[in-house]
């Protein structure tokens, strides 16, 4: 038996243009889809409407067998019933906790991601052991005590990862989660972040309006413009066949990959 | 020095501190999340006293908790008295009229926490209460202080609608502040100069702290 993710949405904004999505993502199977498109198409609202923290005025989403939204018959879950991970471009470390208290944020809830609370607290120790595995995993180990402005760049993106797949989500969703990075730890975390992922298997939608972090991450892709889906498919399928001029130009710079 | 007046003075100060604490904060949490709307309307409603002077506030509170009115004798009902006269009434007063000075640094102060952290945590699976607690009231709270320190500095110097609604009853209504008015209309300069000096050097030491405790949140 397979789950899925699925949406197909409208959300109108009073000025600007309207956004209309529809996706399908395996929630069993690990794969990556990307939302790529360039900026301002809306990519950002469409994660923002998965994770509810934005409200479509039409359409609906669901989790498997699990109704998330539906217009019609006003059903809304809160960000904190849908068991997923959010990674927030500029990362929205807590200032005033450290490292360590940052990880174990969403440890210490009674009301987090189902699969692993079941009802109750983590314990102390269980937390420990946990932030404990994912500093090691991130290579965060000595940085524990720190507080978030006391890390470069790419630490504070490691931090936010850590602190985003704590609480075993059911899916993650990434926005555009290298794009704050200068460019060299920027090509470090790629070749990092699909092994990463991998080993977490947990499905993933990641925004990026980068064509080379598409052909790096992704399997599945979803092309955005104008706040309407232009193409979706493999990333092989879309990256060799675009449907039209304007995928073309969205997927088409990929010098870089492509020499590499 | 008029001790009693002092220790009356201080407690409504205590008392309307303490409640526009706890119902400032929710009011103050609501009106600084982002969004339009009508809020403005409950916006301008929080500054009125601004600009009302006391003596219009003062009269609008006799009307309603007066023998005759609804929310009076519902309170006449629950407590077996009357507000007008009493130090529940000074209270009362004192909370209504001082509610700028503390919903207005509150949600200053809230709306300077960002937006996404707040979002952060909720998808972190924490709840709307436990946000509130763990992520903005840690970020916020310099502001709060200041607000509750400007409501208490306030309410101590209350004058006008204290004399409205609370009279001048000593040890029940006379504050500092209605002290010294009497004081003067009985020709009693030496007792009029010596709690205005007290007044002053309270004043001049909670705006000093105030002003520090601004200093040390722009440099933070």
């Amino acid at each position: 038996m397979t789950a899925f993710l699925e949406a197909e949405f409208e959300r109108r904004f009073l000025a600007g243009p309207t956004i209309q999505a529809a996706l399908r993502q395996s929630v069993v199977e690990f794969s990556v889809t990307a939302l790529v498109g360039p900026s301002g198409c809306g990519k950002t609202t469409v994660l923002r409407c998965l994770a509810g923290l934005d409200f479509p005025q039409r359409g609906r989403m669901s989790f498997g067998d699990e109704i998330w939204f539906d217009a019609s018959r006003r059903i809304n879950l809160r960000p904190q019933q849908r068991g997923i991970g959010y990674l927030f471009q500029e990362y929205a470390l807590f200032p005033h906790l450290s490292v360590f208290d940052n990880i174990a944020f969403g440890l210490t809830s009674s009301t987090g991601p189902r699969p692993l609370r079941r009802g109750r607290r983590t314990s102390r120790a269980g937390i420990r052991e946990r932030v404990g595995q994912l500093l090691e995993m991130l290579q965060l180990a000595e940085l524990e005590a720190r507080y978030p402005h006391e890390l470069s760049g790419g630490q504070q993106q490691r931090v936010a990862l850590a602190r985003t797949v704590a609480p075993r989500p059911r899916l993650l969703l990434l926005d555009e989660p290298l794009s704050a990075l200068d460019s060299p730890t920027r090509a470090d975390l790629r070749r990092e972040l699909r092994g990463v992922l991998s080993e977490w298997a947990i499905p993933t939608i990641i925004v990026t309006h980068d064509p080379s972090e598409v052909t790096a991450f992704a399997d599945h892709v979803v092309v955005l413009c104008d706040g309407r889906v232009r193409q979706q498919g493999t990333v092989a399928e879309v990256f060799q066949h675009p449907a039209d001029a304007a995928v073309a130009r969205i997927v088409g710079n990929v010098d870089e990959v492509r020499a590499g | 020095m008029d001790w009693t007046a002092i220790r009356l003075t201080f407690a409504v100060a205590t008392c309307t501190t303490a409640i526009l604490f706890v119902l400032g904060l929710p009011l103050a949490a609501w009106l600084a999340r982002p969004g339009r709307g009508w809020r403005f309307l409950i916006e301008a409603v929080v500054a009125l006293p601004l600009v009302l002077p006391p003596t219009v506030l003062g009269f609008y509170i006799l009307w309603a908790a007066g023998p005759h009115s609804l929310p009076g004798r519902w309170y006449k009902v629950l407590f077996g008295s009357q507000l007008p006269f009493t130090f529940q009434g000074v209270v009362v007063a004192s909370v209504l009229y001082n509610l700028p000075f503390a919903v207005r640094p509150f949600t200053a102060a809230l709306a300077t926490v960002d937006r996404k952290l707040i979002e952060a945590s909720w998808c972190l699976g924490v709840s709307r209460l436990a946000t509130f607690r763990r992520v903005t009231l840690p970020l916020a709270w310099r502001g709060i202080l200041a607000g509750l320190v400007l409501t208490f500095a306030h309410a101590v110097g209350e004058f006008g609608i204290v004399l409205m609604v609370g009279g001048n009853r000593p040890g029940v209504t006379r504050t500092l502040a209605v002290a010294i008015y009497d004081d003067v209309q009985a020709l009693d300069y030496t007792a009029a100069a010596r709690s205005s000096l007290f007044l002053l050097a309270f004043a001049f030491t909670v705006m000093s702290l105030l002003h520090l405790l601004q200093r040390r949140t722009l440099r933070a």
